[in-house]
């Protein structure tokens, strides 16, 4: 038995999809506890029933219909329009606009690829240094995360069994501190290169806005609705996948009907390759829940970890190790529920934690050696990994301060959730 | 194997991918329309289809599994890539090979257990909506993970015939 354990952890390691690796470590608990094979299909079966799964499809394919229709070009003007006149104006143009995609797509590199063709073109020809704009692309690819409705997101709530409206409020202003620290970065970037500013214009920010009047509105839809009372996530969720249908195909056509058939099967391939995960995860970790696996983590961390703080730093080195390994639907599948009730025992609000969660997931995902985002880089804009490694790192440094502080400071992602709630 | 007998199996999967990716699009239009129009009878007409909730559920569970049979298809599942990014070209393939044949077999569990609890399901008797029994929304497990058993299965083989003829798949 334990050397199938081992070989499995193999299997994980040369690139076997991860919900055969899940699986098999399922299948291995099974069948050593002596429990029949087709409880695993019960377990896979309990997604049926989480209601709020519907909003991964709808807004998945949201996010893949805007990213493959003109809205980044369009988006991108607007705020040009808005903050081009800043010094460093274009990278903060960048940072905003790619967070923007990502909370719709989820950091699949779907954002690197949608506006890097664009961005990184632009902020050379502004004089911009070379290695600042690959690893300002580099990081953005995963910035964004915490706003709604971002994917990662809404399956913390579903697997830690929070609510999505509260974490979506939790996100927003730990978000808005990120995008603030990476666009001081950009200012102080932009004084020290010497790049041209453009002045500012209204009438350019009319026209802007008047072109991309269609897309403007898809946060309100999205945020408005829900924090008014009036409709639930899901619905929001609907009315986003069908307002971007419309607007996209019908309204601009920037997106023929032949290529929406492509657009439904990549978004849902996505949605399938998230599920499966989820699926198999909740067979595994509820094994191991069963086993009383974080009971005794947990009795093993009282034993040796007294204070609160250090859990804290212990979570944080963890999870940053988990987040440039593994790829952030495994990491929160597997990881949040042995976590949770461990979290809890020290007092962390769960809302909190999914926050901290999410951020260091996100560093992750731009961390050398293995974060996936530069790879995504590295590939896409035809520039050695080593280059992308050494471009990363000053953006690390401060998402990396940013993590201490949302760490430290609870109620920066508290805060709102308290004001909204009324409490 | 003749070669007229590989056409035609050939053009059996051809109509059976066909029949998937179709459905995975009709379903998809299906969730938006159902969703939408539940919206619109609960906030402007203040009723609603009774049954809406459990057929969506069952919408993205069919939607999911047929998104990861695709997934399996154009090899588009999520794995930890740090490995195949630096063994050199020929060792690669052995790597799918392992791969492939691991997946083969967990998946053959996974259908296994699909179809007992299938089995299982059946005889309890319990419907999903009035009149439709509840194992009609279930028995995408048992298809979809036989889909991903034949297709990674199909790439071992495919893997194999590369190493011995050096024939590209």
């Amino acid at each position: 038995m334990i050397l199938l354990r081992i070989l499995t952890l193999i299997f994980a390691l040369i690139g076997t999809p991860l919900f055969i690796v899940i699986a098999a470590a399922t299948i291995i608990c099974f069948h050593t506890a002596g429990i029949d094979i087709s409880a695993i299909m019960i377990e896979i079966y309990r997604m049926a029933n989480a209601p709020m799964l519907m909003a991964l499809p709808l807004f998945a394919f949201a996010g893949i219909i805007l990213a493959k229709s003109n809205a980044p070009r369009r988006l991108l003007r607007v705020s040009n329009a808005i903050f081009g006149w800043f010094p460093g104006g274009l990278a903060i143009v960048s940072l905003i606009t790619c967070a923007f995609f990502t909370a719709f797509t989820g950091a699949s590199g779907i954002t690197i690829i949608a506006l890097g063709g664009l961005l990184f073109p632009s902020l050379l020809r502004e004089k911009y240094p070379e290695t600042f704009s690959l690893g300002l692309l580099t990081t953005s690819g995963s910035l964004g995360l915490l706003f709604p409705p971002s994917l990662p997101l809404i399956i913390y709530g579903i697997v830690a069994k929070t609510s999505i409206d509260q974490l979506f409020l939790a996100g927003i202003v730990p978000g808005i501190f990120l995008v603030i620290l990476l666009s001081l970065f950009s200012i102080l970037k932009g004084i020290n290169a010497k790049v041209p500013r453009q002045a500012f214009s209204f009438i350019e920010l009319l026209r802007a806005i008047k072109e991309a009047i269609w897309e403007i509105p898809l946060p309100i839809v999205v945020l408005g609705g829900v924090y008014s009372g009036y409709i639930a996530i899901s619905e929001a969720a609907t009315i986003t996948a069908f307002y971007a249908l419309l607007v996209e195909v019908f309204i601009k056509g920037d997106v023929k009907i032949k290529d929406l058939f492509k657009i439904i099967q990549q978004s849902m391939i996505l949605v399938g390759s998230i599920l499966i995960i989820l699926g198999c995860a909740l067979a595994f970790t509820n094994y191991l829940i069963d086993a009383e696996v974080p009971m005794r983590i947990l009795s093993f961390f009282k034993a040796h970890i007294t204070s609160k703080f250090l859990f804290l730093i212990l979570l944080n080195i963890f999870l940053l190790i988990v987040g440039c390994m593994m790829d952030i639907f495994s990491a929160l599948t597997i990881v949040v529920p042995l976590i949770v009730p461990i979290a809890k025992a020290y007092g962390i609000n769960l809302l909190h934690l999914g926050i901290i969660f999410l951020t260091n997931l996100e560093i992750g995902y731009s961390t050398p050696p293995v974060g996936i985002n530069l790879f995504i880089s590295s590939l896409f804009f035809e520039r050695p990994i080593l280059k992308l490694y050494l471009a990363s790192l000053p953006f690390l440094a401060i998402l990396i301060f940013a993590l201490i502080v949302i760490t430290y400071v609870p109620d920066l992602s508290l805060f709102l959730v308290r004001v909204v709630s009324g409490q | 194997m003749n070669i007229g007998a590989m056409r035609k199996i050939n053009n059996l999967i051809n109509f059976f991918e066909k029949i998937e990716e179709g459905l995975l699009i009709l379903l998809f239009i299906l969730l938006i329309f159902i969703s939408l129009l539940q919206i619109v009878l609960r906030d402007i007409f203040s009723t609603g289809i009774g049954y809406a909730d459990p057929i969506i559920r069952h919408l993205v569970l069919w939607i999911g599994l047929f998104g990861a049979t695709l997934a399996t298809k154009q090899d588009r599942h999520i794995h930890i890539d740090i490995l195949p990014r630096i063994v050199p070209g020929r060792w690669k393939s052995f790597l799918q090979i392992a791969i492939n044949s691991f997946s083969t077999s967990i998946c053959i569990f996974l259908t296994y257990s699909a179809l007992k609890f299938i089995k299982d399901e059946y005889q309890a008797k319990v419907t999903l909506v009035p009149h439709i029994p509840i194992w009609i929304g279930e028995v995408i497990l048992p298809i979809a993970f036989f889909i991903m058993t034949i297709r990674f299965f199909t790439k071992t083989i495919k893997g194999l015939v590369f190493i011995f003829r050096g024939i590209p798949s």
